[in-house]
């Protein structure tokens, strides 16, 4: 009767080639929210290790203008 | 030695020759602040997220360097007031990170060369998944799961082929019809709770 969440494998830890760099700004992009937030780790099943390396490369192509700060409503 | 990059968005107006004249100034400013030039890397022109300057688009250039004792705080400076460049980032990095020059600057700037945004291990990543191609497949999942459910109302398709077989006569015998296909509808509707059960 409990709800028994499967629990999530980081998928850095899995696939330790895959690297978080502030370049890749494709792969960052998955952990953000429709309006450009950065998703919480306990929603995508990342560890905190490397979660704290997807927000510094988040906020580092934020700076340099590969990621948005805002939503952009141009479509809207 | 320490290793570093810098990331630099030029304003888009600048194109060829101008383009080449001010990322060889830049490289000739890093070795004056104590550098060792490695890579030069164009991206190209590219829109930004957001608009610098009033400039909606960049041309995104990664220089990759290193050295003992490099004097980065004086050549942000420059950059800072540079009128050609409208942002830069320097990051220091490790000697696993530095990218091999894969061709001339001539060539970058032609665009001929294709470039690589990511190492091969992370292009795997993007080239199996990415949001964008993730939203319609989740669609289409749900689309199937209500597919499998739709089947059992048989009735649908066949109320779907009447308006088929003569669309332009139905609305002239709509009104001589109706009062006999109105009372098929409610039969239909009572039918289906049954037929279900």
């Amino acid at each position: 009767m409990a709800f028994i969440s499967q629990r999530k494998i980081c998928p850095f830890c899995e696939n330790t080639e895959i690297r978080i760099d502030y370049k890749e700004y494709k792969t960052l992009r998955k952990f953000l929210t429709e309006q450009g937030k950065i998703i919480p780790g306990f929603v995508t099943g990342v560890c905190a290790r490397h979660q704290r390396q997807i927000t510094r490369a988040v906020k580092r192509a934020r700076n340099i203008a590969l990621l948005p700060y805002t939503p952009d409503y141009r479509d809207m | 030695m320490k290793h570093y990059e810098t990331l630099i968005i030029i304003h888009p107006a600048l194109e060829t020759s101008h383009l080449k004249e001010t990322i060889l100034e830049l490289n000739g400013r890093i070795e004056k602040m104590g550098g060792h030039m490695l890579t030069t890397e164009i991206w190209g022109k590219r829109r930004l997220a957001y608009a610098i300057d009033k400039q909606k688009f960049g041309t995104y250039v990664l220089l990759q360097y290193n050295g003992e004792k490099v004097n980065i705080t004086e050549f942000n400076l420059e950059a800072e007031h540079d009128a050609n460049v409208l942002a830069y980032m320097t990051i220091r990095i490790e000697e696993d990170e530095i990218r091999e020059q894969k061709a001339d600057l001539d060539t970058q700037i032609a665009g001929t060369v294709t470039r690589d945004d990511s190492p091969k291990s992370s292009a795997k990543v993007d080239e199996d998944a990415s949001p964008e191609e993730e939203k319609p497949q989740d669609d289409q999942e749900v689309l199937k799961s209500t597919d499998e459910v739709q089947p059992e109302e048989t009735d649908e398709p066949e109320e779907s082929e009447k308006p088929e077989d003569g669309g332009e006569p139905e609305p002239e015998s709509e009104p001589e019809d109706a009062p006999v296909e109105e009372p098929e509808t409610p039969e239909t509707a009572a039918d289906n709770p049954e037929e279900k059960r």
